[in-house]
């Protein structure tokens, strides 16, 4: 009983402890067998990473949302990358369905389910919300149709917030040195 | 020690650390209510109380800790862990460098498709035959790695699916090496070699001798020596001829695998092929070595904007104990509630098959989806040969029985219309399975899940699954296979949500089963909550009924659930 809740004063200390929480570096194999680091994808800005299976309903809709929120915005840098946990009972499957789904996003596959669990995550859908240095902003678990406007007010916050960074490291350079300063803006957001 | 270890590195050590980062996942499951037993159909009193904790400790961009917690008196499935000891469920640490990756723990990994070498965990199924050990992996080149495991592990597993916990136990001891190549003009391959030992048990010897395909070849041998046919046979001392202490010593078994795997992944043209054999020296309990293989081969391609994927299987390894592998199954998973209810019985070791899967998209927003998968056992001994059309046909029954052929027919058309408001998908699936095992019998059944959902204004939406099933189970004479019994059961399922904005969810649920004119149901409801985007609570109040819970490839009989409630909570922090 002593070792109980010896445990358990730890685990809540440990919790409190914990601070902000990142994405691993890790790669993942796409859907034509070559690696990818995951980092690459939010090198440039947001990113939203949703974990489905062939067997998720609610994924699925989901993932037409999310397909959506990608065309829209990835011009500002923004990115949603798609991870595929299906296992060898039904990876072979996947292709076949991305493909005729035409999705504009990257698909990646995680037959472990090891991003999955270091993520922490139990059910799907669930979808991890990041900005452009991995920093995790935030979960969602489940979907439901509506869900998607609070995604996009997430992924506008995200964009807005790296536009203001942008915006005055462009001054600041422009400052020190006007003549040779590259324009590093990206397209202006536009809801 | 597992706990001791774990507590130590993950909470104390953590704690310190400036560089940590942690997440947690939280999820409990509570429920009250009565139990209907699968079997004797008597009513129990029947309580559960699960939690599960999962903690991801990182340590820098290098060093990650998972552990998983377990604290449940009992759980949905399996045993009762209550005490410090057993509370840690899943533990391991993982080192990560640029060229290399070492993992030390409960080890989850796989090999190619998983022919000789793929273990994880699935707590819906109370399934996890990881093994404890050390996994290296490291690169060379960029195209060229290397990998190597070495673990010991105890898996357990169900004699019978509607036992409520694991009853057989046997040790591993696993030693793999493996190799990784690729470039684009040989595609991707890998070689592996595992070497296995498994430790069998009089205990495991005895709950198995007559009591399934691998006893009842044991029982028909004669491998198994006279003394230990005592043991087997009687459970009281006083027919034995020797002293209970000597009786491991005497009569456990000791028996060595030795797997070779080859896979391939190759890409030409718009074609993705994947072709895998694994080449297997094995023994039998009491016997000798014999040989035995595994091939799946997968290839993918797009014709007249058609997805086609086909699937191809042969495993023959008779009475092989398959406990670290899980390959594939070569056969559709019906995601729906009734289909999901029959599922074909699959032999690891002995089994032919073939799968062809189409995915279209019609116009923007109609899809078409369609599915046939067959299969069955070899050909052995003086049985008559068999056609694939047969198999098509299911008919010259008296001839196909030792095959134990089964045939899956799904077709489905899903989309969207008036504006993305509603989404559709209507199916039908047709499952025809022919078994000579406890009894013999003929299952047919032929269901339609149709699922509905439309979009209100401001993120209400109301969702509808209604699935109607015809099955009929004919039970046949052991001896003439002339028809004995025929039942037949109409089921029909239908759950209707409402999502206000996301936030709340309410369901009803309606389930009936018609079994020889004799109405069954179990009617409950659901209220969900969204408490965060992270935390969700659940529940549940009204009756279910149990049956089978497939996943991954495992299956459990739950039992039923009687006027009672449930709560389900979960959290991610």
């Amino acid at each position: 009983m002593k070792k109980f809740f010896l445990l358990n004063i730890a685990i809540i200390l440990s919790i409190v402890w914990a601070g902000t929480q990142h994405l691993p570096k890790m790669k993942l194999k796409d859907l034509n067998n070559k690696r990818q680091e995951l980092r690459q994808f939010y090198s440039d800005g947001p990113i939203l990473m949703n974990f489905w299976n062939l067997a998720c309903e609610p994924c699925k809709k989901e993932m037409k949302e999310l397909d959506k929120l990608h065309l829209k915005y990835e011009k500002q840098g923004f990115e949603v990358v798609s991870i595929n946990i299906d296992n060898t009972r039904s990876m072979s499957k996947v292709k076949s369905y991305v493909n005729s789904q035409k999705y504009s996003f990257t698909v990646l596959s995680d037959p472990k389910a090891e991003l999955f669990r270091k993520m922490g995550a139990k059910v799907m859908p669930f979808v991890i919300i990041a900005d452009s240095t991995g920093e995790i902003i935030n979960r969602h678990v489940g979907y439901n149709p509506g869900d998607e406007k609070e995604l996009e007010k997430e992924i506008l916050h995200l964009l807005v917030v790296r536009e203001i960074k942008t915006d005055t490291l462009q001054t600041e350079l422009e400052t020190s040195n006007p003549e040779k300063t590259p324009d590093i803006k990206t397209e202006p957001i536009t809801e | 020690m597992k706990t001791r270890l774990a507590a130590l590195m993950v909470l104390l050590g953590g704690i310190l650390s400036a560089q940590l980062e942690m997440n947690y996942s939280y999820e409990m499951k509570y429920g009250d209510g009565m139990q209907v037993k699968p079997l004797t159909q008597d009513t129990t009193d029947y309580t559960y109380f699960e939690n599960l904790l999962d903690i991801n400790t990182y340590y820098g961009d290098n060093i990650y800790i998972y552990s998983q917690l377990e604290y449940s008196n009992p759980p949905v499935f399996g045993y009762s862990r209550m005490g410090l000891d057993s509370m840690i469920n899943a533990f391991y640490i993982e080192y990560s460098h640029e060229r290399f990756n070492v993992k030390l723990g409960d080890l989850y990994e796989l090999y190619g498709r998983g022919l000789v070498f793929y273990t994880f965990q699935d707590q819906n199924v109370d399934y996890d035959n990881s093994i404890q050990g050390l996994v290296l992996n490291y690169s060379l080149k960029e195209n060229l790695g290397i990998s190597t495991l070495v673990g010991t592990g105890e898996y357990a597993y169900r004699s019978i699916l509607t036992k409520p916990v694991a009853d057989l136990k046997i040790n591993n001891n696993v030693i793999l090496g493996s190799i990784d190549y690729g470039n684009n003009y040989v595609g991707d391959l890998q070689f592996s070699y595992i070497h296995q030992s498994t430790l069998l048990s009089p205990d495991y010897i005895k709950n198995i001798y007559n009591k399934s395909e691998i006893g009842i070849e044991l029982e028909m041998s004669d491998r198994v020596p006279p003394s230990a046919l005592q043991y087997f046979l009687f459970d009281e001392e006083k027919y034995w001829d020797f002293e209970p202490e000597d009786i491991d010593g005497l009569f456990s078994d000791t028996l060595v695998v030795n797997n070779f795997n080859l896979n391939w992944n190759y890409s030409i043209w718009n074609m993705d092929i994947y072709f895998d054999k694994a080449w297997i020296q094995y023994d039998k309990i009491y016997g000798d070595e014999v040989f035995g293989s595994r091939l799946y081969t997968s290839v993918y391609t797009e014709l007249f904007e058609t997805g086609i994927t086909y699937e191809y299987k042969n495993y023959y390894l008779p009475y092989l104990i398959k406990s670290i592998s899980n390959p594939p199954i070569g056969y559709r998973e019906g995601n729906s509630i009734l289909a999901s209810r029959n599922v074909h019985s699959m032999n690891f070791g002995n089994e032919i098959g073939h799968q062809i899967d189409l995915n279209r998209s019609l116009v923007s927003n109609l899809n078409v989806a369609a599915n046939l998968s067959l299969s069955h056992r070899h050909q052995i001994g003086d049985m008559e040969p068999i056609s694939l059309l047969d198999i098509l046909s299911m008919k010259n029954e008296d001839k196909m029985y030792d095959y134990f052929p089964f045939l899956q027919v799904y077709l489905e058309m899903n989309g969207w219309a008036f504006s993305e408001r509603l989404y559709y998908k209507v199916g039908m699936d047709r499952f025809t399975e022919f078994t000579v095992l406890d009894d013999s019998k003929k299952t047919y059944v032929t269901t339609v899940p149709t699922q509905w959902m439309w979009k209100l204004t401001n993120g209400i939406s109301v969702n509808i699954y209604l699935e109607i099933q015809e099955k009929t189970v004919k039970q046949l004479s052991s001896t003439d296979f002339t028809l004995s019994d025929e039942t037949k059961y109409t089921n029909n399922y239908l759950s209707a949500s409402y999502s206000h904005m996301g936030k709340w969810i309410v369901t009803g649920f309606y389930d009936q089963e018609i079994k020889d004119s004799k109405s069954n149901e179990w009617i409950g409801a659901d209220l969900s909550y969204k408490i965060s985007t992270e935390t969700q609570v659940a529940l549940f109040y009204g009756s279910q009924k149990g049956g089978l819970v497939c996943a991954n490839g495992i299956c459990a009989e739950q039992p039923g659930f009687e006027d009672g409630y449930k709560i389900t909570f979960r959290s991610f922090f």
